[in-house]
């Protein structure tokens, strides 16, 4: 589809948008080039957490790919900014981290991530649990975290 | 590759009840109204008290040291990223979780809080279920990196 300039133009509305936060350029670039030719997404990228954070009121994405280790925020830290926010409380967050202890996953989950993948992932496998991610309602997402906090519901 | 996380998130769930029941949050916030209505929903399983400033803060805590430290960043005597950062630096109180319940919701806020020692970030309004929810992940989370 072209403007009236001439220009090749992307139906930007269809397009949904990730924003991977991760300060190893090479991954970025893989990832994005998988996200965009295998998944269709527009991909905004910050290297580290306090940009990525900065970036993401920008770009308000449909999902979020986020490292752990990072200048700026951590991404466990990156996680909380947005889960601690009513505005964006529910933006779906993937962790991608190369810390691949169970601790490490636990850390993620208990921090507010709707899924925790080890690095080196497929993409593929990326693609899956972004979707996964997306399809979560808020109420799904809150009755995990209330599983997980252990908090029962009031009568 | 990730686990099974559904099996994970099980077993991350198993309520800890010893550690719920030991804990004592220490809520700073000039709006006293606003911080006991959040701290209603921890009285029933944690020692609760509530203070309007700073100054109060460093009382309370010589009486009983909290477990979790619930601050507003804007308090009328003493700006609350100067209390975090005090706080994360002392020995006595290096560990104690803190979370920030403000009406600031800037990005440069929330960078400045996390990095001055915040382990949470909560925009008011704060719903209280929600509340409750992110201190007993944020317990559960110290439980696995002490600090």
């Amino acid at each position: 589809m072209k403007d009236e300039g001439g220009s090749l133009m992307t139906d930007a509305s269809a397009l949904r948008r990730v924003l991977v936060v991760d300060d190893d350029p090479t991954l970025i670039a893989l990832i994005s080039d998988g996200l965009c030719l295998l998944g269709g997404y527009e991909v905004a990228v910050a290297t580290d957490g306090a940009l990525g954070l900065e970036h993401f009121y920008e770009v308000r994405p449909d999902c979020v790919v986020v490292d752990v280790r990072m200048r700026g925020l951590n991404g466990f830290q990156f996680v909380r900014a947005l889960r601690g926010d009513p505005e964006t409380q529910e933006t779906p967050i993937v962790v991608l981290s190369a810390l691949v202890q169970d601790r490490d996953e636990a850390a993620g989950l208990l921090s507010g991530a709707d899924a925790y993948l080890f690095k080196p992932a497929r993409i593929a496998e990326l693609l899956q649990a972004i979707e996964r991610a997306m399809r979560l309602t808020s109420e799904q997402r809150l009755h995990r975290r209330l599983e997980l906090a252990g908090v029962e519901l009031a009568e | 590759m990730s686990r099974g996380d559904s099996d994970f998130a099980r077993r991350l769930a198993n309520p800890i009840q010893s550690a719920r029941n030991a804990l004592s949050v220490l809520f700073v916030d000039p709006d006293v109204s606003f911080a006991e209505r959040l701290a209603s929903v921890l009285r029933a399983t944690c020692a609760v008290a509530v203070v309007p400033t700073a100054q109060a803060a460093i009382a309370a805590m010589k009486a009983r040291m909290p477990n979790i430290i619930v601050t507003e960043l804007d308090l009328p005597d003493r700006p609350g990223l100067e209390l975090l950062a005090t706080l994360r630096e002392a020995p006595a109180t290096r560990n104690v979780l803190l979370l920030v319940v403000t009406a600031r919701r800037g990005v440069a806020d929330k960078v400045a809080a996390f990095q001055a020692g915040a382990d949470d970030y909560l925009v008011k309004p704060v719903d209280p279920l929600r509340f409750e929810t992110h201190v007993q992940l944020l317990s559960k989370f110290r439980q696995i990196f002490p600090g």
